[in-house]
């Protein structure tokens, strides 16, 4: 091999949106739902306490290409999707992608995504020589691949055209969007791209309302799996408590999801093997089953919101890391993962990780002991010894004042930073906006 | 990654800057600058993108996986 891209090994980076961390056997012993998972975090370097930037794709993704949080922005607000999505569009064009920096070192990229958040309109194809958007509405696959599900195909063949749709399936035909239908897809990718190559896959399927294919399925029939889902979207809409018997459903369609995955993590190592790739494995975020009166993915930084399961496979270094580490390291450590010699797990891991929701309303400051939880419209703040109190369940802040102080000086140098972010924008745009003038 | 020189005057003042922030380094800051200023040279390009084809389908789409609720 020669050129720019000699002596570099091929990367595989697997996002999965809303997998929580201690679903997954190798974080929490007690969970059976990822043998395949398991298997392929233990022959590598698993991590046990890697930790989001934030509860949700858009708080969450842009940060763990880029390493930057995305700026704050006074007009947001929570319905106005076209300017969330505008917002994330600068950011991705103004910091370096991960795929940006691993075509500058000689990498073919590609990536396929199914998170309608990681669009060309946000952005997110910069830097990547192939982008494959997988949903029902993309020209990059055909929709008749994408599910198996009669629902599916009803609501795809314009079943809002009859009487019939109560329920509006055909608004939600991304509910169906599962890796079977695009598997195709990855494996072209991997025959056809040339070494060495980098290849981003980010898929859907423990995303809320969980609908899985019936061969993953081993809890959550058919009915019980739509019952949950209606129930669950009631619930979204209404404002009424989920009662206890949907509860359990929903946690029974949330672990098939999760089987789900694994199987596709299984077929996928399978497939990769014989491009010999370093596999970079993360979930984008956590996903609430009811913990704290929560489901899914709500503006929220309890740990089943931020903790994530995370490996690196095949970079020559195996164990277990139980330091906390930052997604948004992951920029550095994917590009150091190019050349693996060396690697040091150690150099991405922090005492303090910073998490924030969109826009900066919350944010989050955890150590290996404590949580601080700072809200920022009502200034706000509660403690969590998470140690002591892994659910986070009571507000310790008013009986450990030095531990507040301590972890608020963290805060406070991160909202120093942000200043001093915004007056160096301000000041290049002054700057360029009056060069345009003369 | 290459190794750009500028003057000790220069590296003083961006350490009192960044002082107290989480800027670890004056190659850190001096980065971010000129990451900056570079990307509102070239805003043209980042504010060029076409919007979505499909308005209505990227909200059903956001709506229907909960990303427009609280």
């Amino acid at each position: 091999m020669t050129g720019p891209g000699a002596e570099r090994r091929n990367l595989v980076f697997v996002t999965v949106d809303s997998l929580r961390a201690d679903h997954c056997g190798f974080v929490d012993p007690d969970s059976s739902l990822t043998p395949a998972i398991d298997r392929v975090a233990g022959d590598g370097l698993s991590f046990t306490q890697a930790i989001a930037a934030g509860p949700r794709t858009p708080s969450s993704v842009p940060v763990l290409f880029t390493g930057e949080f995305v700026t704050d922005d006074p007009e947001w607000s929570m319905a106005d999707w076209r300017g969330r999505q505008q917002r994330i569009g600068r950011h991705m064009a103004r910091f370096s992608h991960l795929s940006e920096r691993l075509g500058a070192m000689g990498y073919e990229t590609a990536g396929i995504t199914a998170n309608p958040w990681t669009t060309r309109e946000s952005n997110f194809d910069a830097g990547f020589d192939r982008f494959f958007e997988i949903s029902a509405d993309s020209d990059d696959i055909s929709s008749t691949q994408l599910s198996d599900s009669t629902l599916f195909k009803l609501a795809d063949t314009g079943l809002d055209a009859l009487p019939g749709d109560f329920l509006g399936w055909s608004d939600k035909k991304e509910w169906f969007s599962q890796w079977p239908g695009s598997f195709e897809l990855v494996t072209e990718q991997l025959s056809d791209l040339s070494e060495p190559f980098f290849l981003w896959v980010f898929i859907l399927d423990s995303h809320q309302p969980y609908i899985t294919p019936r061969r993953f399925r081993e809890e959550a029939s058919a009915w019980r799996m739509y019952y949950s889902i209606l129930r669950y979207w009631y619930g979204e809409s209404s404002d009424e408590e989920i009662p206890a018997h949907a509860r359990e459903m929903i946690g029974a369609a949330y672990r098939d999801a999760v089987r789900s995955v694994d199987a596709f993590v299984g077929e996928l190592a399978d497939a990769v093997a014989p491009y010999d790739p370093v596999t970079v494995f993360c979930s984008d975020h956590g996903e609430a089953v009811g913990d704290h009166g929560n489901f899914g993915h709500p503006q929220a930084l309890y740990d089943e919101n931020l903790r994530v399961p995370m490996f690196v496979h095949n970079a020559g270094v195996r164990g277990q890391v139980d330091e906390q580490v930052s997604l948004r390291s992951l920029p550095d450590m994917v590009t150091d993962l190019a050349d693996p010699t060396g690697f040091d797990p150690a150099a991405y891991t922090d005492r303090a990780v910073l998490s924030k929701t969109e826009n900066d309303r919350r944010r989050a400051v955890r150590t290996p002991s404590w949580k601080l939880v700072r809200d920022r419209e009502t200034a706000a703040e509660r403690l969590y010894h998470i140690q002591e109190d892994p659910d986070e369940s009571e507000d310790v802040s008013a009986s450990h004042d030095e531990v507040v102080e301590s972890l608020s000086a963290v805060l406070d140098r991160h909202d120093r930073t942000r200043a001093e972010k915004a007056s160096i924008r301000r000041v290049t745009d002054d700057l360029v906006a009056e060069d345009a003038t003369v | 990654m290459a190794d750009i020189s500028i003057s000790d005057d220069l590296i003083e003042r961006i350490e009192t800057r960044a002082e107290h922030t989480e800027f670890e380094t004056a190659d850190d800051y001096a980065e971010y600058v000129l990451t900056e200023v570079l990307a509102s040279l070239d805003e043209d390009g980042v504010e060029g993108r076409e919007p979505a084809v499909d308005d209505d389908g990227v909200e059903d789409r956001l709506q229907s996986l909960g990303y427009l609720n609280e």
